[in-house]
């Protein structure tokens, strides 16, 4: 039988993941979307597993809007990514510093 | 919750988020204006903006009654709390824009930079009228990514685009952290309103409290990085640095509020359970806060870079307020927002009055001999700077007296005699400034922007900081009636 | 706090110190745009204006008008509570009114004296914010605004000793001035704190309402070991503040160094207003020095000394300006006895003679000093007279006023307390007082005619090249010794006829009830009513003559009397033209050991602790690096930034958990 632990352990999983990925990745920009994406469906499972598990239903709704919001974030750093590699010719992480100290 | 039924009803008492509708529908109104002008008539989106947002603190002012309101089926609260802070923030943001008249001027699609201003000034404005953390996400989030966008506004110059990408990358993992830290709330007390969590957690068995730690951990790490709270601090100096300066004068205030009340309603209402735990932390965060930002200021030569370090010290500051979590503390952390708003708005126009090719009055030598070329802006640079130094009888004297007060008084001493310490190393830099524009010889050729609105904005923010210096009982007052819906 | 009782227009009252107020800042903000005619229009026009309605004010508290009230009440947290108001009565009155006509004197006089100085409009600036500190700190009603007035005239004479900053000597008497008065002020403010604290407030009213009983409850404290009444303690630290304000032995030493600030700051700061603030205070607090036998007993012994020590010391000095410099020690001294034997009217009453026809004295030697190209050696002047016959004349006036021959306005003031202390019994103090005073009488006119017979009398001794430059100063400089000249002829006689400022009758007399006397020892009732042998009363007057006599037998005409005086007594001349060595004391008790103790500091404290360290390389340095090792951990490389936050989340986490 699987249980809410379960669920949980798995998004953890994932979330890790995320960030991990997040910080150990050193090459590619696109790939840091990539893991927020997956930090954000890490957080999803966790709400719909408490949702059914409480049998309530207000959690179910909130991952309607974290897809919505994920989405128009997708669309924003996406667009950030095209100003920046216009200019800098790039979309390497380590190419992200001209500013710093 | 339980019983929902469709359709929905109307909600009622929707006239409370009149200051929100109306900035909702200006916004997208100026969106679309913005088409059917000429390139040189974009200046009257600025005005455009900045009557709307009068006239939203009318309405706000109109709204709001002694105690607090729902509406949106209680999604929505309208409290003195909100109201006070929204009125700081659209005061931050006419500021904001009156710094962009000039400074924005030559930009490409200047109208929707002020539409842009209105969406992220409409998202911090949920955020203080939230009281679960649904509405408090949406409000965040819209915030967020109209903030990002304004940062890489300059779209060719690579700072302006390197700042954003950096603030976005790390906003969304933020934002990652805070939604995590949420559901495990959820899933404790089956709740989003701030309220029922509180209740929740008090009644929550000791089994859950491992998973209660959890969540509160990585919702303060959400919160914290949007007040530049270190460790979660260090998006701050390249976003300042790289961003349009307009944009960082609005950045280092307006959000800082909004990020706050947010805090101040997230502590008091729904972790009250956990407060042993969570002041703990928040004493550490606070200290270490303190020390990264007064001490790395020093070592900064561009004055944008420095005030973000100055701003990791004054959060800090301001974080000492709530970690008194007494009336003494919030309305101590609400004088803080609201000296800190006029030094920082005052000392960011003087900054883009000095802007010449994008660049001057970005290094701390332009300042030099600033004295002998315009008296005026040094006298009014060096009040503010002595005020955010918090010397005696300026208005940043008495935000630190304050909060150290509150935290002394519920047995901090220890965190307020550092933050004293490091007040005094934070005067420091500040000092340097006034050395620079009083002692020393100019190096530079100045070339003022001579813009009637921004010498008013300098002229009141440093009068504002001298009569706040001399008279702070009306503000403190203000800010202790302020808390009626937060306590 | 107070019932505000008023019979005066606030709006007028408000007006008086706030109109130079605002001319200070128009000159001191805006002075670079404006052009120097317009500076010195608009803070003259403003002291003019302050002068007027003080006049004004002064004729209406004639008729019995007053005011008392608080405007504003800056409360600070935690109960301290700080009222700014003002009290107006007869002795504010006559203050209000030397204060500004000097002051507007001095303004006009500065038009021409400071014309061309790259500092013009600074300095109009200062002495426009100088003369609305001196009005705050004699119109407040309580003791923050007479301690905020004090330490701003202090400020600002600072300042203006110091404004040619680029000269070594001003830059060092600034600071002189600066230090000995903080000595004083240390005084003053341990007396202000000693009041709040005993009486819980500083309101005037309140406190001389409370003095009485509170004498009667018999407070005492202990002070190094020194039990003494609480009254006697708050009185002696406020004077000490006196001491060092008006110059006073041993606080006296800034004074005449003070003399190398601009002349018209010399007339206004150092001889009519501030140096006066001193007297002021005594008299102000007259209600409280009343119930201390032993602080009377110091202000008198202090002031005689004082008087009769810088008399001495003026004999024979050879510049012009320490001359008069001295002399003012010497009269503040008078002020102090008289107000030390409870005879206060006729202390304030000497005060703004002295006001009078001193600063004309510093005006007329001003206007000399500018003819004869910033000379001040009395000694390479002679025969001015023929080339200057206004100041001649004027300064003649100030000089028989000072040396107090009848009718000039010093004879009257400074009579009267000659007389009040010969009739008050302290025991010896009064005695030494008495004699004091009277020898200071010859010497006084001796040492003002020597100078004036020098000056304008005796053989030309004026080197050639200057001689071209010698003539009268342009009017702007002596229509104000003019005016000044109809205050030093006429004060006296007006104060006694008009005013009947002497009249010891406490209730009827001009001054009412502002100051306070006991009757169990008032000098000025007992002159009346029993009238002292005519010799006695004259005795000053001749002295005066005497004094007078000996300077023109030494010096009207050219002489070797006074060289041979000299070099028989060549030990008393040196210490004399030495000034007593009271800097050279000083700089042996005070200056070495400090400076040995500053060196000390500096570089085993200052360079070893603090900049080199013995661990971590000092405070500056650790900070300095930790802000080179945060500078360094901002790498600008996104990942670590993440790393960061991880890092934060995770070891907070783990915290946690270790703890639970």
């Amino acid at each position: 039988m699987i249980g809410l632990s379960d669920y949980l352990i798995v998004a953890a999983c994932l979330f890790l993941l995320g960030v991990i990925g997040l910080f150990l990745n050193r090459k590619n920009v696109i790939t840091i979307l990539m893991c927020i994406e997956l930090i954000l469906l890490a957080v999803n499972i966790n709400f719909v597993a408490f949702s059914h598990y409480l049998q309530d239903i207000s959690g179910q709704i909130f991952v309607f809007f974290v897809l919505t919001v994920a989405a128009s974030e997708v669309a924003v750093g996406l667009a950030i990514l095209v100003a920046f590699y216009r200019t800098r010719r790039s979309i390497d992480v380590e190419d992200i510093n001209s500013l710093q100290g | 919750m339980a019983n929902v039924t469709f359709p929905f009803p109307y909600p009622q008492h929707l006239e409370l988020m009149l200051p929100e509708i109306i900035i909702a529908i200006m916004a997208m109104v100026l969106l679309i204006w913005d088409l059917f002008l000429g390139k040189d008539k974009k200046g009257w989106i600025a005005y455009a903006a900045i009557a709307t947002c009068v006239a939203t603190a009318f309405a706000t002012i109109q709204v709001t009654t002694g105690g607090a309101l729902t509406t949106f089926y209680g999604y929505f609260v309208l409290d003195p709390f909100a109201s006070f802070s929204k009125l700081l923030m659209l005061l931050a943001t006419v500021f904001a824009v009156i710094l962009s008249l000039d400074y924005m001027k030559d930009e490409e699609n200047v109208g929707e930079y002020y539409c842009l201003i209105l969406f992220a000034l409409l998202g911090m404005m949920l955020m203080v009228s939230a009281n679960n953390f649904v509405t408090m996400y949406l409000g965040l989030e819209l915030m967020a990514l109209s903030v990002y966008v304004l940062v890489g506004y300059q779209r060719d110059v690579l700072r302006s685009s390197e700042a954003a990408l950096k603030y976005f990358i790390l906003g969304a993992l933020s934002s990652g952290m805070l939604l995590y830290g949420i559901t495990f709330l959820y899933g404790v007390t089956a709740s989003f309103g701030f309220d029922a969590i509180g209740a929740g957690l008090v009644n929550a068995n000791n089994s859950a409290h491992g998973v209660v730690m959890l969540g509160m951990v990585f919702v303060l790490a959400g919160l914290v990085f949007k007040v530049s709270i270190a460790p979660f601090h260090m998006w701050t100096p390249d976003t300042y640095e790289g961003a349009p300066t307009p944009v960082t004068a609005f950045i280092s205030v307006a959000p800082k509020v909004a990020g706050f009340v947010v805090f101040m309603r997230v502590l008091h209402d729904a972790l009250p359970a956990v407060q042993a735990d969570y002041t703990m932390i928040l004493v550490v965060l606070a200290a270490l806060t303190i020390v990264v930002g007064n001490v790395a200021a020093i070592a900064q030569r561009n004055i944008k870079r420095m005030l973000a370090y100055s701003t990791i010290g004054h959060v800090g500051f301001v974080l000492m307020g709530l970690i008194a979590a007494n009336e003494a503390g919030y309305a101590g952390s609400l004088v803080y927002l609201t000296v800190y708003l006029f030094m920082n708005m005052g000392v960011f126009a003087i900054i883009v009055l000095m802007r010449r090719d994008g660049i001057q009055g970005e290094l701390l030598d332009d300042f030099a001999g600033l004295s002998k070329v315009r008296p005026g802006y040094a006298l009014a640079m060096g009040l503010l700077l002595f005020s955010l130094a918090g010397i005696p009888f300026l208005a940043g004297f008495w935000a630190k007296y304050v909060v150290f007060m509150a935290a002394i008084e519920t047995g901090h001493l220890y965190l307020a005699l550092l933050a004293i310490v490091f007040s005094v190393v934070g005067c420091f830099y500040y000092l340097r400034v006034i050395k620079y524009m009083y002692f020393d010889d100019v190096r530079i050729e100045f070339n003022f922007i001579e813009s009637i609105p921004m010498k008013m904005t300098v002229v009141v923010t440093a009068l504002a900081v001298t009569a706040i210096g001399l008279y702070p009982d009306p503000v403190m007052a203000i800010c202790k009636q302020a808390l009626v819906g937060l306590i | 706090m107070g019932e505000t009782i008023t019979t005066l227009n606030t709006l007028e009252l408000l007006a008086i110190p706030a109109l130079p107020l605002i001319a200070a800042l128009a000159a001191g903000l805006f002075g670079w745009a404006l052009k120097e005619t317009l500076t010195h229009w608009i803070t003259c026009l403003a002291v003019i204006a302050a002068a007027a309605l003080s006049i004004d004010i002064f004729v209406q508290v004639l008729d019995g008008a007053s005011f008392y009230g608080n405007f504003w009440t800056w409360m600070l947290s935690d109960g301290f509570i700080v009222p700014i108001g003002m009290m107006i009565d007869p002795l504010t009155a006559i203050m209000m009114i030397t204060v500004t006509i000097v002051s507007a004197c001095v303004h006009i006089y500065t038009i021409g004296y400071m014309h061309g100085d790259p500092g013009y409009s600074r300095f109009f600036s200062y002495i426009s914010a100088f003369t609305f500190s001196m009005l705050v700190l004699v119109m407040g009603n309580n003791f923050f605004t007479l301690f905020f007035g004090w330490e701003a005239v202090g400020l600002f004479s600072y300042l203006l000793i110091g404004f040619w900053f680029k000269r070594e000597p001003a830059n060092y008497a600034a600071l002189k001035a600066f230090i000995v008065n903080r000595v004083g002020d240390f005084g003053f403010l341990i007396g202000v704190l000693a009041t709040w604290y005993y009486f819980g407030t500083v309101d005037y009213h309140q406190v001389f309402a409370a003095v009485s009983s509170f004498v009667l409850e018999g407070h005492t404290l202990n002070f190094l070991g020194w039990e003494m009444d609480a009254i006697t303690f708050i009185c002696l630290a406020l004077f000490i503040g006196a001491m060092g304000k008006s110059g006073q032995v041993p606080l006296h030493v800034w004074l005449p160094d003070s003399m190398e600030g601009p002349t018209p700051i010399s007339a206004l700061i150092h001889a009519a207003t501030m140096v006066t603030a001193g007297v002021f205070m005594v008299a102000r607090l007259s209600p409280m020095f009343e119930f201390s036998e032993t602080a009377l007993a110091a202000v008198t012994l202090v002031g005689a000394l004082t008087a009769w020590m810088c008399a001495t010391i003026g004999l024979v000095q050879n510049d012009i300006k320490r001359v008069i410099a001295y002399s003012t020690c010497s009269q503040l001294g008078y002020m102090f006895v008289a107000c030390g034997v409870s005879a206060y009217s006729a202390g304030i009453f000497h005060l703004m003679t002295h006001a009078y026809f001193k600063s004309l004295l510093f005006l007329a030697a001003g206007s000399v000093i500018h003819a004869v190209l910033a000379e001040q050696d009395i000694r390479k002047m002679g025969q001015l007279r023929k080339y200057m016959p206004i100041t001649y004349v004027t300064m003649l006036i100030a000089a028989l006023a000072l040396s107090g021959i009848p009718p000039f306005a010093g004879f009257w003031s400074k009579d009267l307390i000659i007389e009040a202390a010969m009739v008050r019994d302290m025991g010896w103090v009064s005695d030494v007082a008495y004699y004091a005073l009277l020898s200071g009488v010859v010497m006084t006119a001796f040492y003002t005619f020597r100078m004036f017979f020098l000056t304008f009398h005796n053989t030309d001794r004026v080197p050639a090249e200057t001689k071209a430059h010698v003539h009268e100063s342009p009017k702007v400089i002596t229509v104000p010794l003019m005016i000044l000249a109809i205050g030093a002829f006429g004060s006296g006689m007006w104060g006694v006829y008009a005013l009947d400022i002497t009249n010891p009758e406490v209730i009827n007399g001009f001054f009412g009830n502002a100051l306070f006397v006991m009757d169990a020892h008032n000098p000025l009732m007992e002159l009346e009513h029993e009238p002292h042998h005519a010799f006695y009363l004259s005795m000053p007057f001749w002295m005066a003559i005497g004094g007078i006599g000996l300077a023109f037998v030494f010096y009207f005409k050219e002489s070797a009397m006074p060289a041979k005086l000299a070099s028989t007594f060549s030990g008393v001349h040196a210490f004399l033209l030495n000034k007593w060595y009271w800097d050279e004391l000083y700089e042996k008790i005070f200056l070495r050991p400090a400076q040995c103790l500053g060196t000390f500091f500096w570089q085993k404290a200052d360079l070893a602790i603090i900049d080199k360290g013995m661990i971590h390389g000092g405070i500056v340095d650790s900070v300095l690096a930790g802000a080179a090792k945060l500078r360094r951990m901002q790498t600008g490389m996104v990942y670590h930034y993440a790393y960061g936050m991880v890092i934060g989340v995770f070891g907070l986490l783990t915290w946690l958990m270790l703890k639970a």
